[in-house]
Parts: C-alpha cells; sequence; structure tokens
C-alpha cells in the first residue's frame, strides 16, 4: 500500500558516534508516554520500550572489539507501511499531515499482527495492566492517555508534543509551529546530543541535511520501507549493520 | 392465499438472519467493545489534570547538582528536565521518588534474619534507647555518604566532642584519591581539583567521565574535536566509547602504564625535566621511570608498547593535559600507589591539577578530622550512625562490618529503607529529594568552589526526622535547630565572604555576590535555581614536591595477578541514590542495555577456558563468599576479568515483595589500604 506524501516528513537523524548508551532516551520516553514500569516477572521480550537502545558490535575479538549503541524506535516507514497494511482494525493511522505512524489503542483488538509485520521490532504488546507503584500514578504525564492490557504500543514521535506546539503556534496566529516547540522527548534528554529531530521534507532543516550526509544510513533500506529515522556513523562496519536484523544485534548478552 | 409457516421455514429465516447479522458491522463492534470494556478496569491509573505551572530547582541526587525544570500538574512534578543540559536517567525520574515504594516515614527496625517482613516499625525513642544504652566511653562514629555539607560539618563537631568518636566519610567517594595529591602537592584535598574545563587532553584512569563522573556533566566536553580522551581501563565502558584512544591495561597495572608514559615523555619527548629538577626525589623518580620503558611496561600491562607511545605522544601534541585517577561508583580508587603514579604525571606535565578555596563551613569550632576507613582499628565500633539523608554511596559492607563490635549499633538516617541504610539496625526516615531543602557543594573533583541550593517542590510528608533534631537528640549541641536553618548559615557565610558570583537561572546572567543586599537575597536566587562560583584564586608557586611519596619500593614491584579477576563496576546514576524509580527498569529489566547485578560478564575466551556458557548459572566466589551468577559472554571484557554490575537491586527499584541479597561488592575484601578495585575470584558452573 503506497502511502500519500505527507506536508510534512517528520524524522530523526542518530548519530552513533556520538551515542554512548546512557539510555536517557528510552527513560525520558517512558516518563513522557507514561509507559509503565516493569513487573517483576516482565523480561525484555514482555517489556515496553518505546525506545530501546540495543548494543552492536564489530565482531572482533578483545582488545579489538568494538561496541556501537543503536537507538531504535519506530522507524515511520514513509512507503509500503507495515504495519499499517496488516492491521484489521484500521488501528495504525499514517498522519496526512506529518507522516507520523500512530497507534490508535482503543481501536486495537490486540491480535499482534503489526508487531508480526515490523520489521524493526518496534512495537511492543500490553501484556499486563499499567501498574505504578502506589502514590506514583499522580506524576502521570496528563497530555498522554494510559494504554490498557492488551493493545499494541509504540513510539508516536510524541505526538502529545506535536499537539501542543500546533496549539500555541494557532494562539499566536499562525498555521506553522516553530520546529523550537516541536521536540520529542528522547531528543530533547539526550545528554550527547546524539539526535536531531525535524522535517525532512524542508532540504534547510539541520535534520534534512544530515540525513543527506554522506555517512546516514538507514536500516533494512533494501525492503523499502523509507523510513524515517536514520543513523549517521563514520565507522564503516556500524553502517554495514544498517542491513543487520535488530533482533540479532546482541547474541552475547543475556539477562540476569 | 395462506402461508404455510413450518418449523423449517422459522429455522431458515433464523439462520438467514444470523449469517446476515455477520456481513454487518453489529457483531464486530461488539467484539470490539467487549474488548475495550474487559481492558479498561478501575484501576488503571488516570493522569490527573490541573492548573500547570513550572518550578526550578536544583537536582541533589548525586554531587554533580544539574539544574532543573520542573514541570507541575497541581503542584505535583510530572516531569524534570535539565535547564542548562540534558540529564542522566536518575535525575529525569527524581520526582517518582518521594512516592517511591521503599520510602519510609516512620523508623523502623530492620530484621536481618530470614523474616517474611523485615522492617518493623518502632518509636524514635526506642532507637534513641538503642544508642543510649552503650556507654559513653563506646566508640561512636559516622559514616557520611555525602561529606562536604553543612550537615557533615555538624557531624564532625558532635564527633569532635565525643571522647572516642570517629568522622568517616564514605570510602567510595569521587575525588577521593585527590587524598594522594595532598601529599604530592601539601595541600588539602578540599582544596585541589582537576583542571579539566581548560585540558586540551584527558588522560583517564578509569574515570567514567561519560557516566556522570566529574563535577559536571562532561559528556559534551569530551565531544569537543580539539579535546583528545585517552581512557585507559581494562573493560570498554560508556567512557571508552567516547574515548579518541582506549588503552586496556590489565587490572591493577594502572601505575606500570603511568611510569612508561612518563619515560616516554622525559627520555623521547623532553618533556617535564624542569619539574623534575624542583622534586625531593628527582633521583629515585628518575630511576623508577627508566625501568619502565614501554616495551618493558607492554609486558607486564598487556598493551603494545607502541599505543603506550603514542599515547605520550597525543599528550604533548595536545598540552595542557590532565591526567585522572579515577573511581569508580563501585569499584572504588585505585589505590595509594597507583595514584602516587598517576597524579605525579600531572606535576610532571605542569598542567591537570588546580588550586581552589574550600566552601566555608557554616560555623567556627573544632571539626574532628576526617578518617579513611582503613586506619579505624577492627571491631572497635560500638555505635555507627550512618548519614545517608543526602544520598547514598556503594562500598563493600563487609569492611565496614570488620570495624564494629560484636554488639554494636547501626543507626542509619535515609528517606528510604534501601541501600547502604538497609544494613543498619535502625532506619530513621528523613525528607527526600524534592520534599526539603538541601545543599549541594563543591564537588571533590571541581576545579573552583561552589555551591547551590536544591529547593523544595512538594510538601514534606509528616513523620520524617530532620537530621539536625536527631543530632540534638543523640546528645549533640549545634545552635541550629533544623536542617534548613543550618544551610542558610553556610550561605550567609559564603555572602559575608563577599567572593564569587552567582549565575541567575532566569536569563543566565552573572550577579556579584556584592550586589546581593543580603544573604537572605542571595539565597532567594540559589533557590531559584542560581548558582554560586567562586573567584579563581592565583595558583601557588610550585614548592618543593615528591613525585613518589615514598612509594617507589611499591611501584617498583610488579603488581600481582591474578589468574581470574573481579571488578566491580558501576555508574553513578545507579549507585547515587538508595532508591531508583522503577521506570529505570527499561533499561536493565525490559531491556539488555544495563546489566542485572547477579550477571557477570567474562570474554567468550575465559568462559571457554573455565567451561561456562553464555546464559547459563554459575557460582562466582572469593574469599568473602560466594553468589550465583548468570554468565554473559561479552569480547568487551577483558580475558580473565569478571564484570559484575552493582546497580539498584529489587529493593531499591520498588519490586513488590523484594528481598535484600548480596551483591558483588559483599564479594569485595578491602584490602589494608582501604581498596577493593579488584578481587581475586572463582567461577564454576552451578549444579
Amino acid at each position: 500500500m503506497k502511502t500519500a506524501q505527507p506536508k510534512h516528513r517528520y524524522g530523526m537523524v542518530i548519530d552513533l558516534d556520538r551515542c554512548n548508551g546512557c539510555g536517557a532516551c528510552a527513560v525520558a520516553c517512558a516518563v513522557e508516554n507514561n509507559v509503565a514500569p516493569a513487573r517483576a516477572k516482565t523480561n525484555d521480550r514482555t517489556g515496553l520500550t518505546w525506545m530501546r537502545v540495543y548494543r552492536a558490535n564489530n565482531g572482533e575479538q578483545f582488545p579489538d572489539h568494538r561496541t556501537v549503541y543503536f537507538p531504535i524506535s519506530c522507524q515511520h516507514c514513509g512507503e509500503h507501511t507495515p504495519c499499517v497494511s496488516v492491521c484489521p482494525q484500521n488501528a495504525v493511522d499514517v498522519s496526512p499531515e506529518t507522516g507520523v505512524v500512530s497507534q490508535i489503542p482503543p481501536r486495537c483488538l490486540g491480535c499482534r499482527y503489526c508487531m508480526t509485520a515490523c520489521p524493526y521490532h518496534a512495537r511492543y504488546f500490553n501484556w499486563f495492566d499499567p501498574v505504578w507503584p502506589a502514590g506514583m500514578e499522580k506524576t502521570l504525564n496528563p497530555d498522554v492517555s494510559v494504554r490498557m492490557r492488551g493493545v499494541v504500543e509504540k513510539c508516536n514521535f510524541c505526538h502529545s508534543r506535536w499537539q501542543a506546539a500546533k496549539a500555541k503556534a494557532a494562539a499566536a496566529g499562525s498555521r506553522d509551529l516553530d520546529p523550537a516547540d516541536y521536540v520529542p522527548a528522547c531528543v530533547e534528554a539526550c545528554p550527547s546530543q546524539a539526535i536531531t529531530f525535524g522535517d525532512l521534507a524542508d532540504s534547510r532543516t539541520p535534520v534534512s541535511k544530515l540525513a543527506r550526509s554522506r555517512n546516514a544510513f538507514r536500516l533494512l533500506e533494501a525492503i523499502g520501507t523509507d523510513p524515517k529515522v536514520h543513523y549517521l556513523s563514520e565507522r564503516e562496519w556500524v553502517r554495514r549493520l544498517g542491513d543487520a536484523d535488530v533482533a540479532a544485534m546482541e547474541p552475547e548478552v543475556v539477562r540476569g | 392465499m395462506k402461508i404455510n409457516v413450518t418449523r423449517r421455514d422459522v429455522f431458515r429465516v433464523a439462520a438467514g438472519t444470523a449469517a446476515g447479522v455477520m456481513l454487518t458491522p453489529a457483531p464486530w463492534k461488539l467484539v470490539d467493545d467487549l474488548a475495550i470494556w474487559t481492558q479498561n478496569w478501575s484501576w488503571i491509573p488516570v493522569p490527573s489534570n490541573g492548573p500547570v505551572t513550572t518550578a526550578s530547582t536544583v537536582c541533589s541526587l548525586c554531587p554533580a547538582g544539574c539544574g532543573l525544570e520542573a514541570r507541575c500538574v497541581s503542584g505535583i512534578p510530572v516531569s524534570l528536565k535539565g535547564r542548562e543540559h540534558p540529564i542522566c536517567p536518575l535525575g529525569q525520574t527524581g520526582h517518582h521518588l518521594p512516592f517511591h515504594p521503599a520510602r519510609i516515614t516512620c523508623p523502623v527496625h530492620v530484621d536481618h534474619g530470614p523474616v517474611r517482613n523485615p522492617l518493623r516499625k518502632v518509636s524514635l525513642e526506642q532507637v534513641l534507647n538503642a544508642f543510649r544504652k552503650k556507654s559513653e566511653s563506646d566508640v561512636v562514629a559516622v559514616l557520611d555518604t555525602r561529606p562536604g555539607r553543612s550537615m557533615s560539618a555538624a557531624w564532625r563537631r558532635f564527633i569532635a566532642g565525643q571522647p572516642r568518636g570517629i568522622y568517616l566519610p564514605s570510602p567510595n567517594r569521587e575525588g577521593a584519591s585527590l587524598a594522594t595529591a595532598e601529599s604530592l602537592l601539601a595541600a588539602p584535598p578540599e582544596t585541589i581539583g582537576y583542571d579539566t574545563p581548560n585540558a586540551r587532553t584527558i588522560v583517564s584512569f578509569g574515570a567514567p567521565l561519560a557516566e556522570g563522573w566529574g563535577a559536571s556533566p562532561v559528556v559534551n566536553r569530551l565531544l569537543d574535536d580539539d579535546v583528545r580522551l585517552i581512557q585507559i581501563e581494562p573493560v570498554w565502558s560508556r567512557t571508552a566509547e567516547l574515548a579518541d584512544t582506549w588503552l586496556p591495561a590489565r587490572p591493577g597495572t594502572e601505575a606500570v602504564v603511568a611510569l612508561a608514559i612518563a619515560n616516554v615523555l622525559l627520555a623521547e619527548l623532553r618533556i617535564g625535566g624542569e619539574t623534575l629538577a624542583a622534586a625531593s626525589d628527582r633521583a629515585a623518580y628518575e630511576s623508577l621511570v627508566a625501568r619502565f620503558t614501554p616495551e618493558v611496561a607492554a609486558g607486564i600491562t598487556g598493551l603494545r608498547a607502541r599505543d603506550i607511545s603514542n599515547a605520550a605522544r597525543t599528550i604533548a601534541a595536545n598540552l595542557p593535559a590532565v591526567v585522572i585517577a579515577g573511581e569508580d561508583p563501585a569499584g572504588g580508587r585505585l589505590g595509594t600507589e597507583s595514584e602516587t603514579a598517576i597524579l605525579g604525571l600531572n606535576l610532571l606535565l605542569g598542567s591537570g591539577l588546580t588550586h581552589r578555596r574550600p566552601l566555608p563551613e557554616p560555623f567556627d569550632g573544632k571539626l574532628a578530622p576526617a578518617l579513611a576507613l582503613a586506619t579505624v582499628p577492627d571491631r572497635s565500633i560500638r555505635r555507627l550512625i550512618i548519614d545517608a539523608s543526602a544520598g547514598d554511596s556503594a562500598m563493600p559492607w563487609p569492611a565496614i562490618v570488620r570495624k564494629l563490635a560484636a554488639d554494636a549499633v547501626v543507626i542509619a538516617l535515609s528517606p528510604f529503607a534501601a541501600g547502604t541504610a538497609r544494613r543498619a539496625d535502625y532506619i530513621v526516615p528523613t525528607l527526600p529529594f524534592l520534599e526539603a531543602v538541601q545543599e549541594i557543594g563543591t564537588a571533590e573533583t571541581s576545579p573552583v568552589a561552589t555551591f547551590t541550593l536544591s529547593a523544595a517542590i512538594l510538601p514534606p510528608a509528616a513523620g520524617p526526622i530532620d537530621p539536625v533534631a536527631f543530632l540534638h537528640a543523640i546528645g549533640g549541641s549545634l545552635e541550629f535547630s533544623s536542617l534548613e536553618e543550618l544551610i542558610a548559615a553556610r550561605t550567609a557565610r559564603i555572602h559575608a565572604a563577599g567572593r564569587g558570583s552567582v549565575i541567575t537561572f532566569g536569563d543566565g546572567s552573572t550577579k556579584r555576590i556584592a550586589e546581593f543586599e543580603s544573604a537572605d537575597a542571595m539565597r532567594d536566587a540559589l533557590l531559584e535555581g542560581g548558582r554560586w562560583i567562586d573567584d579563581p584564586i592565583e595558583q601557588p608557586a610550585p614548592r618543593a614536591f615528591s613525585l613518589l611519596n615514598g612509594s617507589g619500593p611499591e611501584l617498583a614491584r610488579q603488581p600481582a595477578q591474578h589468574a581470574l579477576t573481579l571488578m566491580p563496576r558501576s555508574t553513578r546514576d545507579a549507585t547515587a541514590s538508595a532508591a531508583v524509580s522503577p521506570v529505570v527498569s527499561k533499561l536493565d529489566q525490559e531491556s539488555a542495555l544495563r546489566r542485572c547485578g547477579r550477571t557477570a560478564a567474562v570474554n567468550p575466551e575465559t568462559a571457554r577456558k573455565l567451561g561456562v556458557r553464555n546464559g547459563k548459572k554459575a557460582r562466582l566466589s572469593t574469599a568473602m563468599g560466594a553468589i550465583a551468577v548468570t554468565i554473559a559472554t561479552d569480547a568487551a571484557v577483558m580475558p580473565d576479568v569478571i564484570e559484575l554490575c552493582v546497580g539498584p537491586d529489587a529493593i531499591a527499584r520498588g519490586e513488590k515483595g523484594a528481598r535484600h541479597s548480596l551483591n558483588a561488592l559483599d564479594l569485595c575484601p578491602a584490602a589494608g589500604d582501604g581498596v577493593w578495585r579488584t578481587t581475586e575470584a572463582k567461577l564454576v558452573v552451578e549444579g
């Protein structure tokens, strides 16, 4: 299913040479989007991490072994969006205005076809009721609804922040929002400023320029999903990882 | 016309209707609604709405003191973000901590036996009675997990007034290695810092610079093109990830690397000769350094000789340089001899270490000296107070236990029944971050004195005890009745000194101290997020100094190598607070980004040698005991090294029904000089 080109194409460029795997993006995302903490039995297969940082390596032995951290969220595919194609409920929506792929939890039946279809393993299923320790629910972000058990959820480039930026622009009598007003939580939280966000459709934006740079690449580019998340690295072996299966990135790491 | 309706017709209509309905949206809508209805329950939280406001404060969860902006709904913070720069996961989730399941609001007795409910509520009077039961002549000690605060001064005065009192700063604090520099520079450690801001080369011996270590987050500084970072440590870390050069020296051989770099600087690059001429032990240093050529050092450290030479050349080509003897948030210091060799490089290069003024204390009077834990006689302490009210610090508990008498009573002050406080017999609750005004003084590694205040955003809960009130209750005499008054007194002292400036939060402008009409006005500016920064001082002229401080014979010896070395490791955001937000599970439970405390990482080659396999259970033992671990093979770990992370346990993460368990530090015997960075260990397949 070919998706119509939206007016804006919001996307991000992640400089992997600056990322050192601190996890600030993953935690900021969970706080912003009211993603519940893990239960005692939750593991990396049943957890909810809209932004997950994977560790990959160059395959060499010590001391030539080198690691790279890959922050991977929904790649917001622009073409043949697999999750949209398979959803029987129309619970996945590609915004005609922003190009952002959004999940609509109240429509979702929990069939998880979209999870199977997603080549980036960037969708997560709510296996449990979202529970915070008593009292901590007072700290939830009022701009984001808590999702129920039995539905799929994923990154939406902090949709509530886009809504807020749009409202601010409208209040100022403008139709165009100020790019500084719409910054996803992971971008804002990155201590090494490895993530650049903006409109890829505007060739003048920093994100657009970075996405066109020599060292930019996308994950699984060959399958033609046109992801709007780009990666940067000066290291060739890192760029080659763009064609690898993300689930196979951590063959050595196990959970304790 | 007569219509005969047979039973068959009724069935046909019914079946047709049923089939027809299936072609309409109705049944699917019903299934959909049913699904939604069964997914929405009253216990699923609904975010509260209310007026949205912002408040500024400063994070007091670790010594960095990052400026924060809190977004509040009906006065309750719903998010925290860095004001000047992005912040770590601990800071981002700091607003969860007042609601943490491990939080306590009344004193508790901790039962360390295998009981179902280890925490039992007691009255403050019961805690005080347990303290008073001991004789006045017994040794009373205070273990301060966050030294340098106004409260630290209050404890030191209290200890000074005791017949047999001991004040112990945490043995694992950042900048603890600067105590070694005291002997080289003849200046107390609280007046020495690292001149990181002016350095073009940072040589870090295991300092986790990109993991929150140091006076302020230095990640962006490390990413500057004009700064070279040389990271020397056995494990590929997050700091090594950002380094220009990573030198994986064998554990315990850091001093040899430092001496070999000095060798190249002196012999090949002709740098440091002038400094050397001023050293009191020039001849001994020259002869020691001459022994450790890069080739000799390569054989000891496992590094390539050319890599050592290249590191020295990088330093020489990018002066000024700073050479840091790092502390790991779990592994602690490198040891006096190693630190002497490492810090001496700064003297040789004529840069790196800088003098600063100490922060004024809140009152005059005699203060007890800060003693190192290793200097305390074994089994001597009968009353121990652990002040963890401002934060935690990971340290090997067996090293503390060794200093306690058999019938010692241990009382901890902490907002949480977690971390170091959980080891105590009694825990007295204090107010957590965001519920009380806290101070963030000068970080021990800072090149200049700084001071700021963390404002309370939430109303204080009922029940917690003010540390100053507790001090009064155990017989301490202090002219202040609360911690807030004590901190205000220090603020007034800084104002009275008339030095330095306050960088205000609102517009980033700088205001001289003299421009504040009163100490209260300055305090208000600090509570609004301002930060006081002292004026730089003129660096004293170099005096006669020693480069070896008598450590020459130890440095000349070959470092002991273990068949298998355990290295406990952690990050500041995992150990600075006794409790962490449950949301941090995204990093260590719901993804494999960080290793859990029971995952032992070993090189695949080592795993093969030991017969252990990735993902399998094994038993890790040292002279101190044994724990069950899961093996993770990782080629980033040096062969014959076991990397075991110390991080938040299930209690600290707020898991329901979580029980206390041993961690990597429980397996580490602190050596005679109080160092536990490396420990000989065994790893065998379980079962």
